[in-house]
């Protein structure tokens, strides 16, 4: 395939720290958000390691509960908002414009705003584990009352939260404008990439969750500090309506992790596959009846709070609904690569640890799902095992899928190979050995959130954590993967994989500062993804 | 169309959405006001 000439016209760049501070490039802070999300997932996953620490044993070992309970709930909230998040946004940031034929994103200097708030908002979420009283505990849910006995941590939490939402916001408007705005002559909304395709869908679902986010921590703001009832009985107001308004943004935020990780699988199985992807439109359709449906299964996550049973009912079947368009979407992932030339590099092996991994998490969320059998499921290590498959088997498995895929074009060079397969493996086992066991600790009824446990559960916990240790110590191999990746080895070419279709492989690799600044002609092997 | 002309439309998209964005939060809160 021809490179594109005049991508190497102007290739002049910011020097020094005014690159990253004022940057307005949608590479440079595609950088930037990749490398703030690696950070939270060490920052998040030491975290971990000290809940798995703990748990290793039964017993008190090492922190006291309160800590305890601090990890627990800072962990998710890093994990989620500072680690998965960003990636997806990263990722967004640096392809969307190579994968539309746009010269960047639509506003560039809401784009560093956006990125540059999430370091801010994260310093007063961390700060709070050094305050007196400790940092919030009461879970990543916030339920009142609960939440409400937070000490000196609250303020902080509550305006971390606004910023993240800000941020977030920010971010999907700048998505959207960009799809909907800046596509190159000939790039039709149905020809785009899957990958572009999902992250609209995703960015409609933000700017509909976060204000309702937004709101929930704000009434929970003026009920601690201004004398406002909202989930108060006292005050005549209900505590279970904040349940409400937190799954009402709860569970779309489940398919904001999602549905990029689903955007891109369906970039990486067809292209180990050589073959394009089937059922194009149908995956369209797929994920924006995922994004839809996500709205109306809320309550499946309190179904024993003492709901109406008609509403248990209607919460039910609805989220029955979810997996029709889900399985069709696992089901044109296996039709692509069923009977095509498939090559197992690192990116193709973890997108088919996704498919099956995500699968898994998907029936247990199944499971979940059913109003009877969630009154013994509900608040034990199942959820914990299942959300766990979902978000780290399924959304990071993703992300790594992505970063591989794309690393060579990022840098110039490829990544090793051999050792990039080694971290899949490892991660492979590691993250089973470390959930796996969860299930059964949850169906045997160990409750979550506990810093000590009954005996009985002894033998799976340390399994679990021994898996944990592993997973934690192989991903320290990813880091030294990118950056030996970073700093030289094969050059590689414009098209890093043979059967890797769209229009980010006809810009050399490492994809030049500018791209794209006259639209290109599209031709229809640009367009056969 | 020139590129002037796509800013603005990119700025007014962002706009109306930034609007819907902050209207909904209002519209939350205010709802459960009273």
């Amino acid at each position: 395939m021809s490179t594109l000439a005049h991508d190497d016209h102007h290739d002049h760049k910011p020097t020094g720290l005014k690159r990253w501070f004022f940057s307005t490039n949608h590479k440079d802070i595609g950088s930037l958000y990749l490398i703030f999300a690696l950070t939270m997932f060490f920052v998040g996953g030491a975290m971990a390691m000290i809940i798995r620490a703990e748990l290793f044993q039964p017993g008190l070992q090492f922190v006291d509960p309160q800590f305890y309970n601090s990890m627990v709930t800072v962990h998710a909230l890093i994990m989620i908002f500072g680690a998965v998040m960003p990636a997806g946004v990263g990722l967004a940031n640096w392809m969307i414009p190579l994968m539309i034929g746009a010269p960047d994103m639509a506003l560039p200097r809401m784009n560093n705003m956006s990125f540059w708030i999430l370091p801010f908002a994260f310093a007063l979420l961390l700060s709070t584990l050094f305050m007196e009283g400790g940092g919030p505990a009461g879970g990543w849910t916030m339920y009142p009352p609960l939440v409400l006995q937070t000490g000196n941590a609250f303020p902080f939490l509550i305006f971390a939260i606004h910023f993240l939402g800000v941020s977030s916001i920010m971010g999907a408007i700048n998505i959207i404008a960009t799809v909907f705005n800046m596509r190159a002559p000939g790039m039709t909304l149905m020809k785009m990439p899957l990958f572009v395709w999902t992250w609209v869908i995703t960015s409609f679902l933000l700017i509909a969750a976060l204000p309702v986010l937004a709101g929930g921590v704000t009434m929970l703001l003026t009920d601690k500090y201004f004398g406002t009832s909202f989930f108060d009985a006292a005050g005549g107001g209900d505590p279970v309506l904040f349940q409400h308004i937190f799954w009402f943004f709860g569970h779309p935020e489940v398919y904001i992790l999602a549905l990029p990780a689903f955007g891109i699988v369906s970039q990486v199985i067809p292209a180990f596959s050589r073959k394009p992807l089937f059922g194009y439109a149908s995956m369209v359709y797929a994920t924006a009846s995922i994004a839809i449906l996500s709205f109306f299964v809320w309550a499946h996550h309190m179904f024993t709070v003492g709901l109406p049973i008609k509403g248990e009912l209607f919460f039910m079947y609805a989220t029955m609904l979810i997996a029709v368009p889900t399985g069709v979407k696992v089901f044109n992932w296996v039709a692509t690569m069923w009977k095509g030339a498939m090559t197992f590099e690192t990116p193709m092996l973890f997108s088919i640890a996704f498919v099956i991994l995500f699968t898994i998490g998907g029936f247990s969320g199944l499971m979940l799902g059913i109003t009877p059998v969630d009154f013994q499921y509900h608040d034990t290590y199942f959820v914990v095992a299942h959300f766990h498959y979902v978000l780290l088997t399924g959304a990071i498995f993703a992300l790594m899928s992505a970063a591989y895929y794309w690393l060579p074009k990022w840098t110039g060079y490829m990544y090793d190979e051999r050792l990039g397969k080694i971290h899949f493996w490892l991660s492979l086992i590691s993250s089973n050995v470390l959930f796996f066991p969860q299930h059964f600790l949850g169906l045997a009824g160990m409750p979550r959130r506990i810093p000590d446990y009954n005996i009985q559960f002894a033998d799976f916990n340390a399994i679990s954590s021994i898996g944990g240790f592993a997973y934690g110590i192989t991903q320290l191999l990813f880091v030294y993967i990118v950056i030996k990746c970073a700093l030289g080895g094969k050059k590689a070419k414009p098209r890093v994989w043979e059967g890797a279709k769209g229009l980010e492989w006809t810009v050399p690799s490492p994809a030049p500062f500018h791209t794209f600044e006259t639209p290109p002609k599209l031709t229809k092997e640009m367009l056969e993804h | 169309m020139n590129n002037d002309d796509i800013s603005k439309k990119n700025r007014k998209l962002a706009f109306l959405l930034a609007i819907f964005a902050i209207s909904f939060y209002l519209a939350f809160v205010l709802m459960h006001s009273f």
